[in-house]
C-alpha cells in the first residue's frame, strides 16, 4: 500500500544519500576528477564531518590522474591521510601493549570493528580513522583480564557508581578501560548483545568460530588472497599507497598491520559473524551517529568476505537465523546495497526478500536511517535529522533494555543522582 | 579571475553583510582560504575593520573551510544572546556570550587550521621574517611572548616609515606552519590576539593600529584582535627560512635582558611539546622540527623591559643575517674557486686524451703493444707540460 507520494519522498531521501558529493563516487572514484571547486568543498567537508576522509584519500591516491585534482583538495587528502596513519599507529601500538598484559590469559583473545579491520589490513579500511579499540574476552576471563589491564595502569573509565553498575550487570562489556599517558581508551567486551538486549545471545559459538589473526594473513593465503578485492592483504599496503610521488602517497613507509603487533596472539571472528557483528552494532546497538561509516563497513565487509568463499551468503542467513539477528542482518546489507550498490549474489538476495520486515516498518526505517545517514551540508545538520537520530536512538535503546530498565536509566542519565545500590564485582552491594 | 589581488576593503559594508548572510565571505589567509558565513551584525563590522586589507579569494581557487559564526538558535538571537562556532559537522566551543563574537570567532579559526591542517608541521608559536629569514618565539601561554611579538610586528612598521631600520614581517601570532618538504615557514597572517594588560601597552606604544572591539569575560579574560601590517597581509604567500628559537619569558624581577643559550636537543623537547601535531605527523614532524633547529640560533630570553629585549633581538638578529652574508659570500667565492678548478681539471683530461690520442696514433704507427705506457712517458714530455702551463693561464684569467 504504497501512495505514488510515499514512494517518491523515499527515493528522494535514497537519493539524498546515494547522490551525496560525499557517496556517488565511492565505487567510481575516477569521477572525482572532473568534480568542479564547489564540489570538492562539499566532499571534503561531508568527508570530514563522516569521518571518511582518511579512506577516500587511500581510494583516490591509486588513481592514475590523481595529479588532475586541486592542489588544496590534495593538500587536504594529504592531511587526512597522515590523521588515519597516526590513528592507525596509535591502534596498533595499543594492540601491541594489551596482548603483552594479557598474555597470561589463556582465553582467545578478539579484535573487534576497526581494530579488526585495520589489523587484518582490509584494502577498505585503509585510512579509517578508529577512536577506541575493542576486543572481547569470553566473560568467564572477563575480571581476570580487567584486574590485569587494571594492574598495568589502566584506569576505569566511569567513576559514577551508576555507571560502573550499568555496565557490570547489564551491558555486554565492562566500564570502558582508559589509560592516563596515552589518553586512549579500551572497550573490553564479552558478548556482542546486551545482556539485557530483547535479542540477547549466547556468543559460545560465535568465540569458537573465531580464526586467528595470523592464519589469515602470513600463510593463509587461501583465504586471504582468493577473489578481485583481495588486494587488501598486507602486502599491497605498503605499495598502493606510495604509488605516485605526491601528497597522500608519499608515505611510503607503511607497514603492514600484522608486522607491527603479535599476530598470534589475537583472534578476528570468521567472515560472518563479521558481518553479523557489524550490523548488530550499526542496527541493533548502535546509535547511529557518524554512520555513513558503518554503511562503508558493511560494504567492504561484505564485498570482502562475499569473495573468499562461494557460499557466503547462506552462510552469513544461516548465521543470523541461528542466533536470531536476522531483522538487523536484512536493514545492514538492504542499506548498504540501497546506498552502495553492494552486490548481492541471487541466493542471497532470496534469503533477503524472505526475511524482510512488514512494509510500514520498512517505510518508516527507511525514512529514519536515510535521513540520518544524509551527510551534512558544510554544517551540523538540521533539526529532522536531530529527530530521527533521537528516534534510531531511543529503539536501539528499546532493544537493549526492556522498558522496565530504561526508564529507570533514561531518568539516572537525566537527573544523575544515585540512590540505588551499587553493586559490586561479586554481585555484593557496596556501601 | 575578476576578485583577483581585490582586497576586502574594496567592497562596501553592505556587500560584505550579503555575502555574510548568503553563499559566505571567501577571504585568503596565508595558505588556506576561509568561507565564512554569519548574520551577526558584530561579526560583519569586525570583519570590514581587522580584516581590510586581507584578499579576496580568486573566484577560481576553492574554499579549504566553510565556517559559520552565529547565534545558536532564534531563541538566543534575543534573549540572552550566544553565538557558537560550527564546521562541517562540529561545534569546537560551547556557547559563549555573543558580545564575545569576535573572539569565538577567531578562536575558531585558529581550532580549524591545528586541527585539519596536517599537511604542514604546526607549533603553537609566533614568528616574524626580515630579510627571507624568521625567528621563532615560543612559550607557554603567559610567557608574554603575544605581546612581544605584536611589539616586534608593529615596531617594525613605524621604524619603517622614519627609514630607521629594515621592519619585521609578522608571519603569524599563534599558529607557525612548517612546510615539510622545504623547511620552510609559510605565513598565516592572520590578525594578532591580544589579552589583558597587553591590549592597552601595545595600543598606547603604536598610534593608529587597526583594532577590533574588545571581548571581556572570556576563558582568556579581555581579549581585541589586531590587524597586521599591510606589509604583512600583503606578503602573506612569501615564505621564510627559520634561523632563530627564541623561548621569551616575562619576568618583572629579572633587572635586565639574560640570554641563555638552550642546546638544540632541549629545544627539539620544547618545541615538540608546543607543537599541534607532532604525534600525529609521527616521523615526518621529527625529521621536518630536526631540520628547522639544526639551522637556528635557540636562546630563552628572560626579560621585564620591552625595548630592551625588543634592541637585543634585533641586534642578534641583524649580526646573525650579517654573519650569514658573510659566509654565503665566502661560499660563493669556494664555489667560483671550486668552478675554475673543474674548468682546470677538464682541461687537463682533455689535453690527457689528446696526448692519449698523439700517443695512440704514434703508437699505430709504431705498431706499438703498449699505448697505455706510452700515453704516460707522452705526458712527462717537455712540449706537453708546456702546452698544459699555457692552457692554465688561459683558464685563470
Amino acid at each position: 500500500m504504497v501512495t505514488q507520494n510515499q514512494a517518491t519522498s523515499r527515493t528522494s531521501s535514497r537519493n539524498a544519500v546515494r547522490n551525496s558529493v560525499l557517496l556517488r563516487d565511492w565505487n567510481t572514484p575516477e569521477n572525482v576528477c572532473s568534480y568542479c571547486s564547489a564540489d570538492w568543498e562539499l566532499f571534503l567537508s561531508q568527508a570530514r564531518a563522516c569521518r571518511l576522509a582518511g579512506q577516500w584519500a587511500y581510494k583516490l591516491a591509486q588513481l592514475e590522474n590523481f595529479d588532475k585534482i586541486p592542489e588544496p583538495a590534495q593538500q587536504a587528502l594529504d592531511a587526512a591521510w597522515t590523521a588515519a596513519e597516526h590513528h592507525r599507529r596509535t591502534l596498533l601500538w595499543q594492540i601491541h601493549q594489551v596482548s603483552d598484559v594479557l598474555q597470561p590469559l589463556t582465553c582467545p583473545k578478539i579484535l573487534l570493528k576497526g581494530a579488526a579491520y585495520i589489523a587484518m589490513d582490509l584494502e577498505f579500511a585503509q585510512g579509517r580513522l578508529v577512536s577506541d579499540m575493542d576486543m572481547l574476552v569470553p566473560k568467564a576471563f572477563i575480571v581476570d583480564a580487567e584486574r590485569k589491564m587494571l594492574d598495568a595502569g589502566w584506569v576505569s573509565g566511569k567513576y559514577e557508581p551508576y555507571d560502573q553498575r550499568y555496565y557490570r550487570q547489564w551491558m555486554h562489556e565492562i566500564p570502558p578501560l582508559f589509560n592516563p599517558r596515552r589518553c586512549t581508551t579500551l572497550d573490553m567486551h564479552h558478548n556482542i548483545l546486551p545482556e539485557t538486549s530483547r535479542r540477547s545471545i549466547t556468543v559460545e559459538p560465535i568465540i569458537a568460530a573465531a580464526l586467528p589473526l595470523r592464519d589469515k594473513y602470513t600463510d593463509g593465503s587461501s583465504v586471504s588472497t582468493g577473489g578481485s578485492v583481495s588486494t587488501g592483504s598486507s602486502v599491497s599496503t605498503g605499495g598502493s599507497v606510495s604509488k605516485k610521488g605526491k601528497s597522500a602517497q608519499k608515505n611510503n613507509g607503511v607497514i603492514a598491520s600484522t608486522d607491527l603487533i603479535n599476530p598470534s596472539r589475537w583472534c578476528v571472528f570468521q567472515d560472518v559473524d563479521m558481518v553479523i557483528h557489524a550490523a548488530v552494532h550499526l542496527f541493533q546497538e548502535g546509535e547511529i551517529s557518524g554512520s555513513v561509516r558503518d554503511i562503508i563497513d558493511l560494504d567492504g565487509l561484505i564485498r570482502y568476505h562475499s569473495q573468499q568463499t562461494p557460499d557466503f551468503w547462506d552462510r552469513l542467513f544461516d548465521r543470523a537465523r541461528q542466533f536470531k539477528l536476522d531483522r538487523p542482518l536484512y536493514y545492514a546489507v538492504y542499506f548498504s546495497h540501497e546506498i552502495l550498490d553492494t552486490p548481492i549474489a541471487d541466493t542471497g538476495m532470496k534469503a533477503l526478500r524472505s526475511i524482510r520486515p512488514n512494509v510500514l516498518t520498512r517505510q518508516i526505517m527507511d525514512r529514519l536511517v536515510l535521513s540520518v545517514l544524509t551527510p551534512p551540508q558544510f554544517r551540523p545538520s538540521r533539526w529532522t535529522v536531530s529527530f530521527g537520530r533521537l528516534v534510531l536512538y531511543a529503539r536501539s535503546h528499546y532493544g537493549r533494555m526492556p522498558l522496565n530498565l530504561l526508564i529507570p536509566h533514561l531518568w539516572h542519565k537525566t537527573f544523575p543522582k544515585d540512590p540505588l545500590p551499587v553493586i559490586d564485582n561479586d554481585g555484593q552491594a557496596m556501601n | 579571475m575578476s576578485t583577483d589581488n581585490r582586497t576586502l576593503g574594496t567592497l562596501s559594508n553592505s556587500e560584505i553583510a550579503r555575502q555574510l548572510s548568503t553563499s559566505g565571505l571567501r577571504l585568503q589567509m596565508g595558505p588556506f582560504v576561509f568561507c565564512i558565513v554569519s548574520s551577526m551584525p558584530d561579526i560583519c563590522s569586525a570583519i570590514g575593520t581587522v580584516y581590510r586589507n586581507y584578499p579576496l579569494a580568486p573566484s577560481d581557487r576553492m574554499a579549504d573551510f566553510h565556517v559559520q559564526v552565529d547565534f545558536p538558535s532564534l531563541a538566543r538571537r534575543w534573549y540572552h544572546p550566544q553565538v557558537v562556532f560550527r564546521i562541517d559537522d562540529s561545534i569546537p566551543y560551547k556557547p559563549y556570550p555573543a558580545q564575545a563574537a569576535v573572539a569565538m570567532m577567531e578562536w575558531g579559526l585558529n581550532w580549524t587550521v591545528f586541527s585539519n591542517a596536517h599537511q604542514y608541521l604546526l607549533i603553537h608559536a609566533a614568528s616574524l621574517e626580515k630579510q627571507g629569514k624568521s625567528v621563532i618565539l615560543a612559550g607557554e601561554p603567559g610567557s608574554g611572548k603575544s605581546t612581544l611579538c605584536a611589539a616586534m610586528a608593529f615596531q617594525g612598521a613605524e621604524k619603517h616609515k622614519s627609514r630607521e631600520a629594515v621592519p619585521w614581517r609578522l608571519m603569524t601570532d599563534e599558529i607557525t606552519i612548517v612546510d615539510k618538504s622545504s623547511g620552510k615557514i609559510l605565513p598565516l597572517a592572520r590578525p594578532i590576539c591580544l589579552k589583558n594588560a597587553a591590549i592597552d601597552i601595545i595600543e598606547q606604544r603604536f598610534g593608529n593600529l587597526v583594532v577590533g572591539p574588545r571581548c571581556y569575560n572570556t576563558a582568556k579574560g579581555t581579549v581585541a584582535h589586531i590587524s597586521p601590517s599591510d606589509e604583512s597581509i600583503r606578503l602573506m604567500n612569501q615564505p621564510a627560512i627559520p634561523r632563530m628559537i627564541l623561548f621569551p619569558k616575562y619576568d618583572a624581577s629579572a633587572t635586565e635582558t639574560q640570554w641563555c643559550e638552550r642546546s638544540k636537543a632541549e629545544t627539539m623537547i620544547l618545541l615538540g611539546r608546543q607543537s599541534f601535531n607532532y604525534s600525529t605527523l609521527g616521523t615526518a614532524a621529527f625529521e621536518a622540527m630536526g631540520k628547522i633547529i639544526e639551522n637556528s640560533l635557540t636562546y630563552e630570553i628572560r626579560y621585564s623591559n620591552l625595548d630592551e629585549i625588543l634592541l637585543q633581538i634585533d641586534a642578534m638578529f641583524d649580526d646573525m643575517c650579517a654573519s650569514d652574508r658573510l659566509h654565503e659570500n665566502m661560499a660563493e667565492a669556494v664555489a667560483q674557486k671550486a668552478a675554475v678548478v673543474d674548468t682546470v681539471t677538464e682541461d687537463v683530461e682533455n689535453v690527457t686524451e689528446d696526448v692519449g690520442n698523439v700517443t695512440e696514433d704514434v703508437g699505430n704507427d709504431n705498431q706499438s703493444n703498449e699505448p697505455l705506457f706510452a700515453c704516460r712517458s707522452g705526458l712527462d714530455s717537455p712540449q706537453m707540460a708546456e702546452r698544459d702551463d699555457l692552457c692554465l693561464m688561459e683558464t685563470v684569467q
